[in-house]
């Protein structure tokens, strides 16, 4: 994986990121999209796309209601599939394991910049006090900025660490380790679509 | 109202979470969506438009699918402050607290946990059925297809909402209360819970998968009993991954 195709998977994860929560939201972001998508992109749409269906099942029951947000499952998904589908000695189920760590650190990210927002309505309003227009629209702009500079920022690292120590670390894992890791990948899409049904008829 | 107010307040409505944040949650958004509206209404009035954007950076919360029909309304009465109701100005925003914490219970039910899982069990099948049916691009296709379930009524309950409620202001949250959200939410769990279980059984049979199809149909079942009471779906890939290894370490099983 050359330093530019990095920077490339990094920013197309950013941008469809800002779907999650900023923009839309118009499911853009959603793993049934980013995996097929990112796998398309590397020319494996089916590993991109059995991790998305693995993320999507494993994260759709999680409403994200008063602005929740427990794993981002676009950066999961989007990281997963980069790796799975570009780096050679990176498996499926180990990529989806990275994905699951960078959309964890990515959730972490994105409630810390919720916390720094309130100081952008603040500054609005001070400009108001003062008789100065509130640019509004530029406040949003450089929040959304941020956003996708955090994001780009976690999934670039999260694919150079990948692409660097996965490979040697999965080599050097046991084999009863490797065989955990792929059950656990093998049985998450269904273990979701399992929880998502209970769910449904629960709720029905 | 002017005319291209609707489009507007439309398109700037989908930048509603933009500065989504712990204190304001979506406040600072939603004045900037207003602000056209604002500016129309108080054109030559320099402090009244101030009043107005500060009462439009307040706190405010709601699920964005339902955000146009306030956005709309508080555009109307706003429109009625500036021309002199004396009572309009505060009654957008007390419709604004009050509508936008009702109208988000339903709608997060609607949108969040119906629609959502709708479209996903839907780029599930149609992804299934095209790779059966030898498809070029059949998740992509899939993928289109989820999309196009949340998207169609999303994007027109956004629009409609935005119409209604510039056409009649807060009378636009009792036309809101009357649809019969209830019935459309259990059709689509309905319809999303049968689209994933038939899903599931038509990838059980596609061969890359139907030698594994009893582990499957077990995870499967294994999800659906527990995870609740789990806290949660991952916590049991966690516990398949402690078992797979157990039984590699124990019984030399490799899936």
């Amino acid at each position: 994986m050359t330093g530019l195709s990095l920077l490339g998977g990094a920013a197309a994860v950013a941008a469809l990121e800002l779907d999650e929560a900023s923009i839309g939201t118009f499911l853009l972001s959603r793993p049934f999209v980013v995996g097929p998508l990112i796998g398309w992109a590397r020319g494996d749409v089916w590993s991109g796309a059995a991790l998305g269906a693995a993320f999507e099942a494993l994260t759709l029951t999680e409403l994200p209601l008063g602005g929740r947000l427990d794993l981002s499952a676009s950066v999961a998904a989007g990281t997963a599939a980069w790796l799975a589908c570009g780096v050679a000695g990176i498996s499926i189920e180990a990529a989806f394991f990275a994905g699951l760590a960078a959309g964890w650190v990515q959730a972490r990210v994105e409630r810390r910049l919720r916390g720094t927002r309130g100081a952008l309505a603040r500054g609005a309003e001070r400009a108001l006090c003062d008789g100065q227009e509130p640019r509004l629209g530029a406040r949003l702009a450089g929040a959304l900025t941020v956003q996708a500079a955090a994001t780009f920022a976690v999934c670039a690292a999260s694919l150079a660490v990948g692409a660097a120590f996965l490979p040697p670390t999965w080599a050097a894992l046991p084999e009863f380790a490797r065989v955990g890791t792929r059950s656990a990948f093998f049985a998450a899409p269904w273990i979701g679509a399992g929880g998502l049904a209970a769910s449904l008829g629960r709720r029905s | 109202m002017n005319e291209g107010l609707r489009p507007r307040l439309f398109m700037r409505s989908l930048l509603l979470q933009a500065g989504f944040g712990d204190e304001r949650r979506q406040g600072l958004g939603f004045s900037w969506t207003i602000d056209p509206a604002l500016r129309a209404a108080y054109r030559g009035d320099a402090d009244g438009l101030r009043a107005a954007r500060r009462r439009h950076l307040e706190s405010f919360n709601t699920q964005p699918c339902a955000a146009g029909l306030i956005v709309g309304a508080c555009a109307a009465l706003e429109a009625r402050a500036a021309a002199g109701d004396a009572g309009a100005a505060e009654r957008a925003r007390a419709f604004k607290s009050s509508i936008g914490a009702a109208l988000a219970g339903s709608a997060d039910a609607l949108f969040w946990g119906a629609l959502r899982p709708l479209a996903a069990a839907t780029a599930a099948l149609v992804a299934v059925l095209g790779y059966r049916a030898g498809a070029a691009s059949p998740f992509m296709i899939g993928a289109a297809s989820g999309l196009l379930v949340f998207n169609a009524p999303a994007l027109t309950a956004r629009w409609l909402g935005v119409g209604r409620g510039l056409a009649v202001a807060d009378a636009a949250a009792l036309e809101a209360c009357s649809l019969p959200a209830q019935s459309w939410i259990r059709v689509a769990r309905w319809t999303a819970l049968a689209l994933a279980l038939v899903a599931c059984a038509l990838a059980l049979e596609l061969p890359e998968l139907r030698a594994h199809a009893a582990l499957a149909a077990a995870a499967l079942a294994f999800g659906a009993a527990f995870s609740r009471a789990a806290g949660g779906p991952l916590r049991l890939v966690a516990a398949a991954g402690i078992l797979g290894a157990a039984a590699s370490l124990a019984l030399g099983w490799a899936p």
